[in-house]
């Protein structure tokens, strides 16, 4: 047997007795630009950066820093960052030093360049893989107040992020509230009907023209989004937590209330302050959900606001579908007894 | 409240640019060492001819064996890489597949290990460093009578001491621990071979054994000779300092380790010793410990279950944490110590049944141990 026994493998020293070898890569979404810290042992740099100039066993910043630019391109070669298929290209590198658990490691700071603000990122990282197959790059990734990590190995060299402002999933979320609760869309059907159909003198009667329906509209969907807004946001900055179930009832409620008025017609042209009344009970409504979604603890009033828009745009796409459609329809046969699904027959 | 304050203070300033160029950073191996110019050469060879199993091989045994002396995991991913271009086949040729599972061992992929060397006993019955792989993951698994049979060909392809260091190693866990030392002894006062690494580990595992004997005299004198032999290896420095810890001699630890704080196995040692005799650093190198943990998890590794148990009970006194930890570790691995950590871990936790599991292991193997012995009687 010429080559050595490794007889000692028979001891089994646990592999990992030392953290093995990680570097940390920060990324932050700020706009177009991507803002990068990377920090990288020591240790795994002084070899094939060769940082140890005078070879006595001691990196120093001296030695470090005269090798800023190589540790850059060598480290900026092995990391490449796509935008929606763009790169991102890497500005210059600001060098410093950080202490982590196992030993001193080289920071680099730079700015990446994307062509516009990035909704989805490819990363690939290479950095070391070739001469250690058990480095690990360790990635935070912060976008848009959310913050994901991921760890490239051989293995997964490349990955990829969908990323979304968080104000478009508070827009998104806001408008998705609106359309999959029954209470809010049965409450605002229920107020815009009158524009379109009306009791006048024991009659159901149809404007002759488009626009006062119009304005009557946008008067009702005003108030509803105004009153709605005030408890919203009385809600999210903590002012006001009615009890769950009161909210509840209180929305069910306003459906049958606004269908008792149009009935019995007590408002005539009122709808606004009904639409108003009862809008401050729906914005708890809004509120419940938006804190079951998780507010984020930076930007809240942004996020609101975001919030509240989606309620809005989805509130209006409702109102003009409705109103186009019931405004066409309203002179066809039976129209007004299936509308309300009751009624004194229309003398001929 | 002084503890923590001190914790506070050891936790890394943050990102900084240094004022004097001549601030050390860091230490590393001086040019001149000559580990570091092999080690040069090798990555050199490499470069030249990565497809060239004779190079790569040589560097694979050089980085495990460097591995195994620093306890620094860098030297097994240098020795993976260096098998990379077999590193999935199905038919690498012959050493590389055994250096390939002694690489998978140290990663805890003992089933893929046990895997390549089932084949490697196969096709290379006359390898000795397959079947003391073999033997080696299979007793670190728990799996004694099949380790007992792949040290047996060794005694016909290796040297006396290390067929005697196989098999004593594996009768002191089955009930021949005094039958075990008695044959690793004698065999070890006939060796004349000038290899320092086997005789260190023979001496070691005397040790252990005197001292799960509870021979502490004994033991002592042992683990003294493995050091004079050549300088440590990080196993030697755990297990002496374990020793150490048991004989209530806490104090000599901090001198013997003050210097290897690298290695997370032995300044978790050294926060124990420092913990048991008031040392200035203990809130430091808890929070150290606490922070490599911490990345480890990032990472996803789970090599660290052992460790991070005794870290938890000892020295955060968190018993349900260490308990779950210690039970998950006892799945994968089985030595004494890993038993030892769940009977801890499942007493201090008041849950002596979760314990279950590595009494019986230690029962049905009639496990000769003083510290384990009074454990399993509690």
């Amino acid at each position: 047997m010429k080559r050595a026994l490794l007889a000692a493998l028979l001891l089994a020293l646990p592999a990992a007795a030392h953290k093995a070898s990680d570097s940390y890569l920060a990324l932050g979404v700020e706009g177009q630009h991507l803002a990068a810290q990377w920090d990288l042992a020591l240790r795994d740099l002084a070899e094939p950066m060769a940082l140890d100039a005078n070879g006595d066993g001691k990196i120093t910043w001296g030695e470090l820093q005269a090798r800023q630019a190589e540790i850059a391109a060598w480290a900026l070669a092995h990391l490449a960052v796509t935008a929606e298929g763009k790169p991102c290209a890497p500005g210059p590198v600001e060098l410093a030093v950080d202490a982590h658990s196992d030993g001193t490691y080289a920071v680099l700071r730079f700015a990446l360049q994307c062509a516009a603000e990035p909704a989805a990122l490819a990363i690939h990282y290479s950095l070391l893989f070739d001469t250690d197959a058990l480095h690990r790059g360790l990635l935070r990734l912060n976008a848009f107040g959310e913050t994901r990590t991921a760890v490239f190995s051989p293995a997964a060299a490349t990955q990829s992020f969908e990323l979304r402002s968080q104000q478009a999933s508070f827009l998104r979320a806001g408008a998705v509230h609106v359309f999959t609760s029954a209470g809010h869309l049965l409450f605002l059907l229920a107020l815009l009907l009158p524009c379109v159909l009306r009791r006048e003198g024991g009659r159901w009667v149809s404007p002759a023209r488009f626009q006062p329906a119009l304005g009557d509209a946008a008067r009702i969907v005003s108030s509803f989004a105004v009153a709605h807004s005030i408890t919203l946001s009385m809600a999210a900055f903590g002012f006001a937590h009615p009890p769950a179930h009161l909210i509840e009832a209180g929305i069910a409620l306003s459906v049958a209330a606004a269908v008792l008025v149009n009935l019995v017609a007590v408002f005539r042209g009122g709808g606004w302050a009904v639409a108003f009344g009862f809008g401050l009970v729906h914005g708890f409504g809004f509120a419940r959900s938006l804190l079951d979604a998780g507010l984020p603890r930076t930007g809240l009033l942004a996020s609101l606001f975001s919030f509240n828009l989606g309620i809005e745009l989805a509130v209006l796409a409702v109102a003009i579908v409705f109103l186009e459609g019931a405004f066409a329809l309203r002179a066809a046969p039976g129209a007004r007894r299936l509308a309300l699904g009751y009624g004194r027959p229309q003398r001929p | 409240m002084l503890m923590l304050i001190a914790a506070l203070l050891a936790v890394p300033g943050g990102v900084r640019i240094p004022q004097d160029a001549d601030e050390v950073l860091e230490q590393v191996p001086p040019r001149s060492d000559p580990q570091a110019q092999a080690v040069r050469a090798l990555e050199a060879k490499l470069r030249a001819a990565p497809n060239d199993a004779t190079v790569a091989a040589d560097a694979a045994r050089s980085f495990l064996a460097l591995g195994i002396r620093q306890g620094d995991p860098r030297w097994t991913g240098r020795a993976q890489s260096a098998l990379a271009p077999w590193w999935e086949s199905g038919t690498p040729p012959e050493p590389i597949r055994v250096l390939r599972a002694a690489v998978r061992q140290h990663n805890h992929d003992f089933p893929a290990a046990l895997k390549d060397l089932e084949q490697a006993v196969k096709d290379a019955p006359q390898d000795p460093q397959a079947w003391l792989t073999r033997a080696s993951v299979l007793q670190v698994t728990g799996n004694y009578p099949a380790a007992r049979i792949s040290c047996g060909p060794l005694v016909k392809l290796a040297r006396p001491l290390v067929s005697a260091a196989c098999l004593a190693s594996v009768a002191s866990l089955t009930g021949g621990l005094k039958q075990g030392e008695a044959l690793l002894q004698h065999i070890l006062a006939e060796d004349d071979s000038r290899e320092p690494e086997t005789k260190v580990w023979a001496l070691t595992l005397l040790g252990e054994m005197a001292a799960r004997r509870g021979d502490a005299e004994g033991a002592d004198r042992r683990f003294k000779s493995a050091f004079a032999v050549g300088p440590p290896d990080a196993y030697l420095l755990a297990s002496y300092s374990d020793f150490l810890l048991d004989a209530g001699r806490a104090a000599e630890v901090i001198p013997l380790l003050r210097e290897k704080t690298q290695a997370d196995a032995l300044l978790l040692r050294l926060a124990l010793a420092e913990k048991r005799t008031g040392g200035a650093e203990l809130a430091a190198h808890v929070e150290t410990l606490r922070q490599r943990f911490e990345d480890s998890k990032i990472r996803g590794d789970t090599v660290h279950r052992r460790e991070e148990a005794m870290f938890r009970l000892h020295l955060l006194g968190d018993s349900a944490a260490a308990l779950q930890l210690a039970r998950a570790n006892w799945e994968v691995q089985r030595e004494p110590l890993d038993a030892r950590i769940l009977l801890e871990a499942a007493a201090a936790a008041k849950r002596p049944g979760d314990a279950r599991p590595a009494v019986d292991f230690l029962a049905a193997n009639h496990l000769e141990d003083a510290q384990l012995a009074r454990l399993v009687a509690r």
